[in-house]
């Protein structure tokens, strides 16, 4: 399991010898079941790669000068394989997490190119969509901790939406968007004929839900944003 | 610079001496002060007020304000709210561009405050400006003037809470 924050273990880092000691001790494992044929191999590449410096006139010490390079290319792998490493290792700081997981609302993924994390909340007895949205000032924990604060009321929160949505856009389902030969909708009609598709949990205690319209808006969304002590503030057609 | 026929008020000319003179978030995390016609509340720490201040929520707040003020503007006085994108980038120059580099900028490092509370305050200086030049006109909406009060007692708006303005209360830290 990934987990955000710092690990309640203690650091083994703290307890390892020093890195020129571990890498000695890998390169002593690695080469122990070398036979002559390996070592030639090495000489003969370790001579190949003299030749291009003894041509430039470094003279003895083109024997040398593989060593550099070699030296490079294996400070640069280890870096290589330590910052790829960073991003699966479990006490990785929260932005470099690819899945989180929270005791009550579950897995969350990381959405590709963003730091949000994606799970799913059950609302109104079906599962929707749930988005964390951390930003800089609020973490994964508070963000799931104020979604499950929703989740839990959210009977008023989506008579509150129900509301907001029927006031603020009937009218306008049932004007310039309504097709022709379309009937007119009631509020029951038109509540019915939308489908929460997700809901994203800001850092400023906010949360926008997203509403598939179906055909009500020439295939645009609606999309919400409210605010659990004042309800809902705005919703705008999207997409 | 050329002069606009949209020219400062005695008011603008007063704020842009009395801008530089602001105990600039001196008083963060201290208590509210009492300022007539503002409903206010204190945002909980530095970090949730950066966590509002970087919020939609008051993103939203402040568009919305914004738009009714170019909105009323573009009705009352067209020949005004055609100058709108002029006028800001005068004031950019001229007055808050300067009072960022010399007075904001230390004062937001000193209060431990980042970058994105120097775009907001940019932001409301700005739009606070244009909302001072519309006081002449019946009905200007002040959203953003009611911030200066705030900023002049040396704290931060930085949210919204409690509903849809009017509705709701100013968060400040």
């Amino acid at each position: 399991m990934v987990t955000p924050g710092p690990s309640p273990t203690p650091n083994p880092d703290s307890e390892r010898p020093p890195a020129w000691r571990r890498a000695l001790g890998a390169l002593r494992q690695a080469t122990r079941a070398w036979g002559a044929a390996h070592w030639g191999l090495l000489l003969a590449l370790w001579l190949m790669m003299s030749v291009p410096f003894l041509l430039r006139g470094w003279g003895a010490w083109s024997l040398l000068a593989p060593a550099g390079v070699l030296a490079g290319a294996a400070i640069a792998g280890v870096l290589l394989v330590k910052l790829s490493a960073r991003g699966i290792a479990p006490d990785g700081p929260p932005s470099l997490l690819a899945t989180w997981d929270d005791p009550q609302l579950g897995r969350f993924e990381r959405r590709a190119g963003s730091d949000d994390f994606v799970g799913r909340l059950p609302w109104a007895g079906r599962p929707i969509e749930l988005r964390l949205a951390p930003g800089e000032f609020t973490s994964l924990p508070e963000l799931a901790a104020m979604a499950a604060d929703l989740a839990r009321q959210q009977a008023p929160v989506q008579a509150a939406v129900d509301a907001f949505l029927v006031g603020h856009l009937l009218a306008t389902v049932n004007g310039d968007w309504r097709a022709e030969g379309a009937p007119v909708l009631d509020a029951a009609g038109f509540l019915q004929a939308l489908t929460l598709q997700g809901l994203t949990q800001h850092g400023d205690g906010s949360y926008q839900m997203l509403f598939n319209a179906g055909d009500l808006l020439g295939g645009h969304w609606i999309d919400l944003l409210g605010t659990p002590d004042g309800g809902p503030i705005d919703a705008g057609i999207v997409g | 610079m050329p002069t606009l026929p949209w020219p400062d008020s005695a008011e603008v000319q007063s704020l842009a001496t009395e801008l530089p003179t602001f105990p600039w978030f001196s008083r963060c995390g201290q208590a509210l002060p009492r300022i007539d016609g503002v409903r206010l509340a204190a945002a909980d720490s530095a970090r949730h007020a950066q966590a509002q201040l970087t919020g939609p929520l008051w993103a939203w707040v402040k568009l919305d304000a914004q738009n009714a003020m170019s909105a009323h503007l573009a009705q009352t006085a067209p020949e005004r709210h055609r100058l709108w994108n002029e006028r800001v980038q005068q004031d950019q120059g001229r007055i808050i561009g300067p009072l960022m580099t010399r007075v904001i900028d230390p004062a937001l490092q000193a209060a431990g405050l980042g970058p994105a509370a120097q775009r907001q305050v940019a932001h409301d200086l700005s739009l606070s400006l244009v909302g001072c030049r519309m006081r002449d006109l019946p009905g200007a909406p002040a959203f953003f003037e009611q911030l200066l009060p705030v900023y002049r007692a040396g704290h931060l708006p930085c949210g919204w809470r409690g509903g849809r303005p009017p509705q709701g209360e100013l968060l400040a830290w």
